[in-house]
Parts: structure tokens; sequence; C-alpha cells
């Protein structure tokens, strides 16, 4: 009797951890986060770029439930980790905030974002996903941590002779046409 | 009386009426008048304006972008601020200086003339457009917005220029004094500036979002801006082109309107 | 084409902000002919002038310019050469280059139109400063330069609105010469509008009289000059000590003598009654004194010129 109420306890016990192991996940990805329902992937966990450099990186949206997840709303947010550094996340996408349609049960949905650095420094990207229209828990992905660094481009010396060199240019066509104009 | 034998007219055996007027005008301008010394002005505010952007020490990306904006946005609205002045002058001024009567005397058709002359003025955008490639290039060429701030400028400055050169002539066929057609003109362009000077707050209201899309100055600086600056499409906000576009075929269909009952005004010399 | 119109109107009227400029003109011009236009400041004759090359849009009337109905401007523009009053010049370009341009807006080839230029150039005496700029005339220059403009298309009727403003006298001359050799060698019918009288004696056929809009006077010279300003005085002059003789003799005739005033003691001055032709009383003054013996020295007719014509109906005192 004693066996059997225990065989029962460690079968009871079993069951949620089996329901709540982790779906596999792609090989090399980094671990996802978990909330209720759906769970979201990113394809990298880190990136060297320059500033003005764009680039893309995919996230995968997983509904790990038993019931289509619907109202997803899937948000890029871009964070500095260096104080100075001020960030507009318009600057870096246009389009960073993405609407996606029913995702059925344990089914998943890819997403592309395209990015450009449009600062230098050390800075965290993710994504984070609300379902039912936000009334739902709202679900964020591992982080894909971002150096940019900084390339200067422009100086002052360089641009000195076009910016003496251009009103010569048009100065010596006056008078070229006057002078002409004066011959007759 | 007999009738008079009548003898056929001078054939017009030569080039077209508007082609003589133009090439005429645009020598004018460019051999005999004020386009090179307007030009020369016109760069040396370019080259001031580049170099003291480009001296900026601590420039980023997105302030790299901003230059590039800033220098492009002054190049489009002086350089049609460059077209207004001659527009403003070209018919009042004949009045002034006494060579109206012998054009009208001609048997080109009064819209020929105001062509000429606006083709004329509209040469002074393409010559600051082209002046305005070198800076826009050096200043742009680190962060890939060279060719979009250079078709955009074009695209944008032509409208905005056909729209001012129409404007000019509209004045300056109405109006007998060509100072007074200078002024107004002026003035009209100083208001159409002054939207782009509303504070953030006011702009983003709807009223001053309104006010922006109306004006096609304020509206095609603004999507240079964010053509530039925020690395949006060309398609992405084709909409604040609707204001220029109107503004630029609505006055050009005013000024032919107006040009073709051009004559000359009581007690007025030659 | 003798007997032909080159011009014809009929009932022209113009009014600027109720300030009536032509009233109700009516004119007829024969081809061929120079036509002096007179007329005090504001008579109307540049009005009448821009509306003829249709300038100006008569409000009232018609009119036809080498058989052209005003219907038709760009048709008349063609046919008329206009060199307007105080016109001014581009002084960014040569005369020859303005000339050339004028010329293309008529139509013609650019080879043909500088062709035209240098001979209309050399025609009104300015071959060698052809390819100055027009800002380095004088204003004779700027002048004849204006007398060519309105001879590059070939018209056959020109307008010359007060060719000689502001020239000196020997200015004045050149000008009234080259008018009068390019009506004869083209045989353009000419429109003179002068003040200068003594230029519509020295040159026009005609001549035609606006006052207040209204046409006052025309006809030929002589024709206006005597109906409009019939002499009434005169002087004859005889021996000194035979004055009194002639002024006896006189003095039983119409037409009534006194001394002169003036140094020649033989002067006697003339009265012409109303009504008696100035032809009339000479034969009977020169009849009497001869039958009587008394020699005649000299015989002149005063007024009858086309000044006092003009001053006559004018009302200018």
């Amino acid at each position: 009797m004693r066996a059997a109420l225990a065989a029962l306890l460690l079968l009871a016990s079993a069951s949620p951890a089996a329901a709540a192991a982790p779906p596999p996940r792609p090989a090399g990805a980094p671990p996802a986060a978990v909330s209720a329902a759906a769970s979201v992937a990113l394809d990298q966990t880190a990136l060297s770029v320059r500033i003005g450099q764009r680039f893309s990186f995919t996230s995968t949206v997983r509904n790990d439930g038993d019931q289509p997840m619907t109202g997803v709303v899937a948000h890029l947010n871009v964070l500095s980790l260096d104080p100075d550094v001020y960030v507009d996340p318009e600057d870096w996408s246009t389009s960073r905030t993405k609407y996606l349609d029913a995702i059925p049960a344990h089914e998943s949905a890819r997403l592309t974002w395209n990015v450009q650095a449009v600062n230098s420094g050390r800075f965290v990207l993710y994504v984070a996903v609300s379902e039912q229209q936000g009334t739902g828990a709202i679900t964020a992905s591992g982080a894909l941590r971002l150096a940019a660094t900084e390339r200067r481009t422009v100086n002052a010396g360089g641009i000195l002779p076009l910016a003496v060199a251009m009103p010569a240019v048009v100065l010596l066509a006056g008078f070229v046409a006057r002078w002409r104009r004066r011959l007759r | 009386m007999a009738a008079v034998e009548v003898r056929p007219a001078t054939a017009a055996a030569g080039r077209r009426a508007w082609l003589v007027v133009t090439e005429q005008e645009l020598r004018d301008l460019w051999l005999a008048g004020r386009g090179l010394p307007l030009l020369f002005a016109y760069t040396v505010l370019l080259s001031v304006t580049s170099y003291l952007v480009a001296a900026n020490q601590a420039l980023n990306f997105l302030e790299q972008r901003e230059a590039v904006s800033l220098t492009l946005q002054i190049a489009v609205a002086v350089g049609v601020l460059l077209v207004l002045l001659v527009a403003a002058d070209a018919v009042s001024g004949e009045r002034e200086r006494g060579t109206l009567e012998s054009l009208l005397l001609t048997p080109v058709p009064r819209r020929v003339l105001i062509v000429g002359k606006g083709v004329a003025a509209m040469s002074l955008w393409v010559a600051a457009w082209a002046v305005s490639i070198p800076y826009i290039w050096y200043l742009g060429r680190g962060v890939g917005a060279v060719r979009v701030a250079v078709v955009s400028g074009l695209v944008v400055g032509s409208l905005l220029a056909l729209f001012l050169a129409a404007y000019g002539l509209i004045v300056s066929t109405l109006v007998r004094s060509n100072r007074l057609s200078l002024s107004v003109s002026l003035f009209a362009l100083l208001a159409l500036y002054a939207p782009t000077q509303m504070p953030t707050a006011v702009q983003t209201s709807w009223i001053g979002d309104l006010l922006v899309r109306a004006d096609p100055i304020a509206a095609g600086l603004r999507y240079l801006g964010r053509l530039i600056v925020n690395a949006h499409t060309p398609g992405q906000d084709a909409g604040w082109l609707v204001g220029p576009v109107v503004a630029a075929v609505a006055a050009a269909a005013v000024a032919l309107a107006v040009g073709g009952q051009l004559t000359l005004r009581s007690g007025e010399r030659s | 084409m003798a007997g032909a119109l080159a011009l014809e109107a009929g009932g022209l009227q113009k009014s600027y902000g109720g300030v009536l400029a032509v009233a109700s003109l009516d004119l007829e011009v024969e081809t061929g002919t120079i036509l002096g236009f007179l007329g005090p400041n504001g008579a109307g004759k540049t009005t009448v002038i821009r509306m003829l090359s249709t300038i100006l849009r008569p409000d009232a009337g018609w009119f036809t310019v080498a058989g052209v109905p005003h219907s038709r401007p760009l048709e008349i523009r063609r046919r008329v050469g206009v060199l307007p009053e105080s016109a001014g010049y581009p002084s960014g370009q040569t005369g020859e280059e303005w000339l050339t341009f004028h010329a293309e807006l008529f139509g013609l080839p650019r080879g043909a139109a500088r062709t035209t230029a240098r001979r209309l150039l050399a025609e009104v005496g300015l071959a060698e400063r052809g390819g100055s700029l027009v800002s380095g005339y004088s204003r004779g220059m700027r002048q004849r330069l204006g007398i060519a403009r309105a001879l590059v298309n070939d018209p056959q009727v020109v307008f010359l609105d007060e060719p000689t403003l502001g020239l000196d006298p020997a200015g004045q001359l050149q000008v009234l010469e080259l008018v009068t050799r390019v009506a004869h060698q083209h045989g353009v019918t000419v429109v003179l509008s002068t003040h200068v009288l003594a230029e519509v004696e020295r040159v026009c056929d005609r001549v035609l009289i606006l006052n207040r809009g209204r046409v006052v006077e025309q006809g030929t010279v002589v024709e206006v000059s005597r109906r409009a300003a019939t002499p009434r005085r005169g002087v004859v002059e005889v021996p000194a000590e035979l004055r009194d003789r002639a002024l006896e003799v006189l003095a039983a005739g119409e037409v009534s003598a006194v001394a002169g005033g003036g140094d020649h003691r033989g002067e006697v001055e003339l009265r012409i009654p109303a009504g008696m032709a100035p032809e009339t009383a000479a034969t009977m003054v020169l009849g009497r004194l001869l039958d009587a013996g008394v020699p005649v020295l000299g015989f002149t007719l005063e007024g009858g010129r086309l000044s006092d014509a003009f001053l006559a109906v004018t009302g200018d005192v």
C-alpha cells in the first residue's frame, strides 16, 4: 500500500517537471526566456560592428502552450551600457514593432530585425513580446550584446581646399565673363 | 479705296520663339547679369557652413548625418531663394528699365516670354544644386548619405524652385515697381520659412502638422531631414511632398495665366 | 499701291481710370505717307500709337493696320515697327546682339537675323559700333538703334514716337534725314509723333493734330496751316520817302495799312480783314501800289505757318 502511494507521489511530482521541461532549442542558441506560453529566442548573442554599419538578426517567438496565441506584439529595444551615450531607438531601426498573426499551439514565428548602429559604444538589444494585446504576460528574449566602434570620417582641414576652391572657381568664371564682355 | 496689299508676314522659319527667349534670358543672366555674383555668394555661404560643420571634433555618426542634412537644407533653401530673387525682377525690372514694350511689340505670345524668364530663373537652382554636390559628397561620404542627399535635394529643390519661380513671376507681372515686387516676394518667402522655426511641441500638434504639410518650403525641408537624419526610405515620407508638388503645379498654372495678360500700364514709360 | 490705306481707324476710344485719353478717333492714312502726329502733352498721341501697334486694347472702336483688322494683333505686330517714346535698351548686350535677338523673335533664322542686324546697323550709321555694348551708346546712337529695331521685321508701317527727343540740333537733323531715307527706300508708311513742328514741316506729307484725345485738324501741312491759321497780317516795304504816298493809296482799300514800327522807315503794316483770302489781299495791295507808281521793295505775309495752326487749334498761347 505504502509502495503504491509512494509511486503515485513520484508520478505526480514527475509530471509537472516534465510539463515544465524547456522546449528543444536550436543548436548554439542561448537559453530562451520562458513565460507561461511564449518564449523568445535570438539567433545571436554578440556582435561587433562599426558605427553606421547595418546588420540584422532573427528572433523566434514560440507558442509553448496548448492554445493558439493571439494578439502577439513583438518590440525591439536598444539600451546603452554607457550612461553617457543617449540612445534614440527610432534612429536605430524604423520598424521596431511587429504585429504577428495568431501562433498555433507549439508553433513558432520567425521575425527578422534590420538595425543600423548609429552610436558608438556598448549596447544590448533584446525583443519583448506581449500576448493577447497586452493583457497577457510580457516575455523578453535573451540579450544580443553589441559593440559599435567609432569611425571619424570628417575633418575640418580636409574640407578647407574645397571650401576655398569652389568660390574661387565661380569668381574666376565671373571675371572671365566680364573680361570677354569688356573686349567688345 | 482699294484694299492694301497684305505682304506675307515674316516667315516663322527660325527657331521656336520660346527657345530664342530662353536663350537670351540665360545669356542676360549668366553673361551680362547677376547670375555669377549670386552663385559666388552662394558658394561662400556653403563653404562657411560646411567648414563649421566639419570642424566639429566630436562628430559621431548621427551628427554627421545631421551635418549633411543641415548643409543640404541650407543649399536648397538658399538656392531657391536665388530663383525667387531673379523671378521677382523678371517683368517689373523690364518695366523699370523701359525694355518691356519692345518685347511686347514682337509677335511672341506673352506666355512664351514668361516661360523664358521662368527657365532662366530656375537655371540658378540647377547651378546651385550642381555647386552643392562637392560639399554634400565631402560631408556625407563616410555615412553613405551622398546619393540620397544629392537625389532628394534635386527633387525637392526643383519642386520648390518651380514654385518660387512661378510665384516671383506672378508678383513681378502684377506689380509695377521692381522694389515692391522684390519686397512682396521676400516677405512671402519669410512667411513660408516661419513654420520651420516653430517649437517642436507646436510642430507635432495637429495644427502644427497641418501648417507644415501645407507649407511647401517647410514640408520639403522636413522631408529632406527625415530622409537624411532618420534614414527613411523615399517612399516612407512621400506624403510630405504633396504640398510642394501641389504648390509648384498650381503656381506654374497661375503664372502662365497671369503672364498671358501681360501688358503696359497706364502712364507707363516704354 | 496708290490710294491704298495703310492705316484706318474708326471711333477709337481709350480711358484710364475714368480719364478719357482718346475720344472717338477716326483716321485714314494712305500707303507710303509720312504722317506727322502732333499734339500737346497729354493729347493722346502715345496712346493712339500703342493702340494701333496692339500694345493697348481700345475701349471702343476698330482699326486696321496694313489691311489686318485689330482682331488679329499678332498679325499686325508682324507688319509694324515701333520706336517707342523713351525706349530702354539692355545695357549688357551689344547693338548687334540686341537687333539679332529681335529679328529672331520675328521668326528669322539666326544666320539671317544676324545678317539683317548688320545691314540695318549700317543703314542707320552704326556699323562700326554694332559690336559695342549699348550701355556705351550716346543718346543719338540709341535712337538710331531704335529705328533699326523698328525696321528689323521689314514692316509696312512704322511708328516713331518722339524720335528726336533729347537730341541736339545736329542729332535731330541726322534722325530726320534717316527717317526720310528709310521711308523712301523701304516704301513704308511712317507715323512720326513729335513736338517739333519744324520736323513735321520738313519731313511729313500730311499732319494730324490731336488735342485732348480728339483730332482737331488733319491734312497736308499747307492745308492745315492755311485752314487753321490763315495769315491776317502782312508787311510791305516801299522806299522811305514814298511811305506816306503808299499809306494814302492803300487807305481807300479794304486792307487797312499803318506805318510800320520797325527800324526800316519804308515799312507799312497791313491788316487783312476776315473773309478775305490772303492771296486776294496781296494782289489788291500790290496792284494799287504799282498803279500809283510806288515801287514795292518787299512783301511778306505773317502767320500761316504750322506753328500758328498748332497754337490756334490746341488753344495754347
